[in-house]
């Protein structure tokens, strides 16, 4: 199976969880609370979070702590700029033809 | 040069879809006959310095049409067939559209372009893409298209700026 940020934020409960701990790092008992939905259920989702790099598991006594890896977010912000750009290369090259047209159209119209 | 970012495209994670909008300073009916006519559309369509010729030209309604990208040398770079669903002058324009060197066969896109008068010399173009799974969408964003072959020839442009 695929495990890359675009896998990780493909589904709706993992996005809810990386939106919860945005600001503040959880534990995975507070971060199940908000869901209609097992624990193990819950860890599963922050497993593959973690093996995806987007947030990073970290030890504090007896409780574990689900914190944010921003960088990683970057990344999928990122992600549709070549696409973006592939268009707004052909679309510019279209404004240079579009003006010929327009020119063309004038000049028979008159 | 200033980069202006026109093109927008949203995306939103875990859906199968996608939008292209982009606003043209043209009327309607020259926006809508750049799209339709593919004398035109060879002329825009493929990236600077890539050739785009149609081996099926039957551009209408109820038709097929199949289009390659070559370089300079000929190479073959890319490959798209499909059907054209519906051509309504001047507003909107109904294709599939596959390509043909992906690994396996049945990856058709469904792609509606719709055509908006913002002013007499102003028109909006909305590209929808509906592919048939969330992981058929991502890969089509991933790859850029031919989108990535773009970068490589740019980057060997600069290379060949710099005297290789």
């Amino acid at each position: 199976m695929r495990r890359d940020v675009f896998q990780a934020i493909s589904d709706p409960t993992r996005r809810d969880i990386l939106n919860m701990i945005t600001h503040q790092s959880l534990n995975l008992n507070s971060i199940a609370e908000n869901f209609d939905m097992s624990r193990p259920a819950i860890s599963q989702h922050i497993k593959l979070l973690e093996e995806c790099g987007l947030i990073m598991i970290r030890q504090q006594g007896r409780e574990r702590f689900c914190e944010l890896q921003p960088k990683k977010l970057i990344e999928v912000q990122d992600w549709l700029e070549p696409f973006r750009e592939m268009w707004e290369g052909r679309f510019n090259q279209l404004d240079s033809l579009l003006k010929k047209m327009k020119k063309e159209k004038n000049r028979n119209s008159k | 040069m200033i980069h202006k970012m026109k093109t927008e495209i949203i995306a939103e994670p875990g859906k199968q879809e996608l939008f292209i909008h982009r606003v043209f300073d043209s009327p309607i009916d020259l926006v809508f006959k750049a799209f339709s006519d593919t004398d035109i559309l060879v002329k825009f369509f493929a990236p600077k310095g890539i050739n785009m010729q149609f081996l099926l030209n039957e551009y209408e309604e109820g038709k097929a049409y199949r289009y390659r990208h070559t370089d300079a040398k000929g190479n073959v770079l890319c490959t798209f067939k499909g059907v054209v669903h519906e051509m309504t002058t001047p507003q909107r324009i109904v294709i599939t559209s596959e390509m043909e060197e992906l690994p396996e066969a049945g990856h058709a896109v469904l792609e509606i372009y719709e055509f908006e008068t913002l002013g007499e010399d102003k028109t909006k173009l909305i590209i929808q893409d509906v592919c048939r799974s969330v992981e058929d969408r991502d890969a089509m964003i991933k790859s850029g298209m031919e989108g990535g072959l773009v970068s490589i020839f740019n980057n060997l442009d600069e290379l060949l700026i710099a005297g290789l």
